[in-house]
């Protein structure tokens, strides 16, 4: 028995809510942002609201992710994928490299955003960083997403 | 303006991001899980199905962890004209780690798996 194989089912959904949460702030914090910079006014409180929404969202996805992988590494993979799609095996393997690349700038994001606020001109320096960060973020997001319900579609745990 | 703690954390998390990406694609050698066993061993035994990416994403957020600490000693000691500059080598530092490291791992990939 894979260990957590009984509830793999459980918890890939709760993974698919969890990711739709993250990347649901992910691109609503891009469009506030780009919004509020072109009438020259920065609410700081929604963007905080929204940056802890998504580093709380992607760290849940992520540790659900890898409480499914074991299922998911024998039952889809190894029976599955490796021997009939390996291309379905490479798009996997890249969601789960985007999915670990994609830490620490989620943390970043979420420090970023309650430490600085972008109304004052010495914090604006770091707008570009903040930026940065989020686009990268919701690029990881829409990827792993995409792929995550693409690849559910040709086998799931 | 001398950098404050704030500042220095957000240097310091971006050398974390640095380090993660750098140690993430290099991948080095580390324990594997066998999902069908429920063991962990340092080989590989082809044909079992086994799992690296945790050992893999532990290095990569332990060397992060150690480059953020660090960092945050060494942002302190920034002299007081470049934080505007550092703030904006950061931003293209950050991207351009994350575009090579999934540049990379994406050409890994494909001629492990799809290439002929």
């Amino acid at each position: 028995m894979i260990i957590l194989e009984p509830c793999a089912k459980p918890l890939l959904f709760l993974h698919l809510v969890s990711a739709v949460v993250c990347l649901a702030a992910s691109v609503h914090l891009a469009l506030r942002l780009i919004q509020r910079l072109r009438a020259r006014r920065v609410s700081m409180r929604s963007v905080r609201l929204h940056a802890k929404i998504v580093a709380s969202a992607y760290l849940l996805s992520f540790v659900l992710g890898a409480l499914v992988y074991p299922t998911f590494r024998v039952r889809v993979r190894h029976d599955y994928f490796d021997p009939e799609l390996p291309w379905a095996t490479a798009m996997f393997e890249m969601k789960e490299h985007c999915a670990a690349l994609g830490l620490v700038p989620s943390l970043l994001l979420l420090v970023i955003a309650l430490r600085f606020d972008f109304g004052v001109p010495r914090d604006r320096v770091w707008l570009p960083l903040f930026c940065a960060v989020l686009g990268a973020v919701t690029l990881i997001l829409c990827y792993n997403a995409c792929a995550g319900w693409y690849l559910s579609s040709l086998r799931s745990v | 303006m001398k950098p404050d703690a704030r500042e220095s954390a957000v240097l310091a998390l971006c050398w974390g991001v640095l380090v993660f990406c750098a140690i993430y694609a290099l991948n080095p050698a580390g324990p594997r899980y066998y999902p069908l066993e429920g063991v962990w061993r340092w080989e590989n035994i082809k044909g079992i199905p086994s799992m690296a990416w945790y050992a893999r994403v532990a290095y990569a957020s332990s060397g992060a962890a150690l480059a953020f600490f660090l960092g945050r000693l060494a942002a302190r000691g920034l002299p007081e004209p470049f934080v505007p500059l550092a703030a904006r080598l950061c931003a293209l530092g950050v991207s351009l780690a994350l575009l090579a490291a999934s540049a990379y791992l994406a050409w890994d990939e494909y001629r492990h798996w799809v290439a002929p």
